[in-house]
């Protein structure tokens, strides 16, 4: 891997959360009332709302929009309660997790209801990596099924990239509370590839890849 | 518990930062050649990376548009949790109850017709269906700048290979500046001016279904257009199994599309067709017309057609016959 790559991987991941402090700020404003603060804080975290939505949900899914702007209304609607413990993005992309995942599973369950034929993850369109398109919807429909705890969890683990001590401090749970949980939602996926045996078969020939 | 269910997560995690020695990128080789759920991990990771990486930008004024109202800076100030977070929901029968009160609100406010001759075959299951177009692609999003992304994604790697020993990075330094879209912001439309902060107590902090539902037709009825859309927006997030906020959907839909966002006009429209209702006919009749404003004929052709065969007496049907006309010529 060129060094240019491990040095931006390196700069997206442990780069503080842009203007934190100012960040911080605006959600003490903004949960006071503060219309003009409330509105320049929904700027700034905005852009990863709509990233963490798109990742829960595919960026193709009839009703991440939807997702984004419910998130949004919630955070307007948490601030009060928000006591600074994580950075206000992070607080704001936990809201994004479980509210997409919310608006997923309604989805899903209106679909299956009315026909269940639809499948609201089969509006992705063409890609060029039909593997990556599995994985993904393997993941997703594993976030529908698990418990609240554990698919918020993994969501953030693999579809945000945090790392645990990221999600302990922002779920407010201790850490081994959240390896636990990510065991179980491992466990649970592991369960997952095993009853697809064309899902194993692909990730066996990953296995020399490293 | 197994070997293969002791996931080295630390070490997932190095590679992600491309931190790993040596000797950890063997440890976590040797782990990934017996555990497929790591492998998995890891690729998927990537494949969601690259996948929101490659979508196209949101148009972040839009959406605040129509999630920052003066109703929103109102609640703002309650000490009110999260709805995502809460668990809180009001007994069936209350659901039930103030369901058939809120059909007919939603239904005679916004000026919908023949919900008469609908109620009466109530049950949503009764009514015929037939192949309503389902349009689940989302409305094209018009091209405008973004806010600020905080956070650039390199590239996924085609393989899934470990990173090498980390170089010397460079200390990050943020590349983002709020301030353009801030003064962007405090130009926009004037239904997104603050509002004043209220001087008299707050709303009871815990509304049911039924009482955001009435909060929403109490906004409308006073012409507080962005109030209401809140308020509905605000009902489906924290009661999406509730009959108030599936009726909710429509009553959003038509609001919406009055106010020019026919994109999400067409998006609740679909929803609620897809759960069904008394109030089908009329709103696959503003589904046709948010398509209209859309510029989307075949679909909205479709639409129309969709219409007349499912309800060839309606109201809607002659209005639907003459633009079918108008959409077939040259």
């Amino acid at each position: 891997m060129a060094e240019e790559d491990v040095r931006a991987r390196k700069q997206t991941v442990e780069a503080p959360a842009p203007a934190e402090g100012l960040a911080m700020q605006l959600a003490r404003s903004a949960a006071t009332g503060d219309p003009d603060d409330t509105r320049r804080l929904l700027e700034l975290v905005a852009p990863r709302v709509v990233r963490a939505v798109r990742a829960v949900m595919g960026t193709q899914h009839p009703d991440v929009e939807d997702a984004v702007q419910l998130t949004l209304i919630a955070l307007i609607h948490a601030l009060p309660s928000f006591r600074g413990e994580c950075a206000p993005e992070r607080f704001a992309a936990r809201i994004a997790v479980r509210t997409a995942g919310a608006v997923r599973r309604r989805a899903r369950t209106r679909a299956t209801r009315e026909d269940g034929s639809i499948d609201p993850d089969g509006f992705l369109g063409d890609s060029e990596d039909p593997g990556a398109d599995r994985r993904r919807r393997t993941l997703r429909a594993l976030l529908d099924d698990l418990p609240e705890e554990q698919a918020e969890a993994l969501a953030m683990r693999i579809a945000l990239g945090w790392s645990l001590k990221d999600i302990a401090d922002t779920t407010g749970v201790p850490l081994n509370t959240v390896r636990s949980r990510i065991r179980l939602a491992k466990e649970a996926l592991r369960r997952r590839i095993a009853d697809d045996p064309s899902l194993a078969d692909e990730l066996d020939s990953l296995e020399g890849a490293p | 518990m197994r070997g293969v269910d002791l996931h080295p997560e630390e070490l997932i995690e190095r590679e992600a930062r491309g931190e790993l020695r040596v000797d950890e990128r063997q440890r976590l080789q040797a782990h990934l050649d017996v555990c497929a759920v790591c492998r998995f991990e890891l690729r998927t990771r990537r494949d969601v990376r690259a996948e929101v990486d490659e979508a196209e930008e949101v148009d972040v004024q839009r959406l605040l548009a129509t999630v920052l109202t003066p109703e929103a800076a109102r609640t703002a100030a309650r000490p009110v949790k999260p709805a995502v977070l809460r668990r809180a929901r009001p007994p069936r029968a209350l659901l039930l109850a103030a369901a058939l009160v809120t059909i007919a609100s939603v239904a005679g406010a916004a000026g919908w017709t023949e919900l008469r001759s609908n109620l009466s075959h109530r049950g949503h299951t009764v009514e015929t269906r037939v192949d309503a177009p389902r349009t689940l692609t989302p409305a094209p999003t018009p091209p405008a700048p973004l806010a600020p992304t905080p956070t650039p994604i390199p590239a996924p790697e085609p393989e899934l290979t470990l990173a090498p020993a980390p170089a010397p990075a460079p200390t990050p330094t943020s590349t983002v500046t709020p301030a353009p879209t801030l003064t962007l912001a405090r130009t926009l439309a004037p239904a997104l001016a603050p509002a004043p902060l209220p001087v008299t107590p707050p709303p009871p902090p815990e509304l049911g279904a039924g009482g955001l539902f009435d909060r929403a037709n109490q906004a409308r009825h006073a012409g507080d257009r962005a109030g209401a859309i809140q308020s509905y927006r605000t009902l489906v997030a924290q009661f999406p199994s509730s009959p108030e906020a599936h009726q909710a959907l429509a009553a959003l839909g038509k609001m919406l599309l009055d106010s020019g966002d026919a994109g999400g006009a067409l998006r609740s429209f679909d929803e609620y067709l897809r759960g069904g209702g008394p109030l089908r006919q009329d709103v696959m009749a503003d589904r046709a017309l948010a398509l209209q404003r859309l510029g989307r004929p075949s679909d909205e052709a479709a639409a129309w057609s969709s219409l007349i065969a499912s309800y060839p007496a309606s109201v809607h049907a002659e209005r639907a016959r003459r633009r079918l006309a108008e959409l077939e010529k040259p």
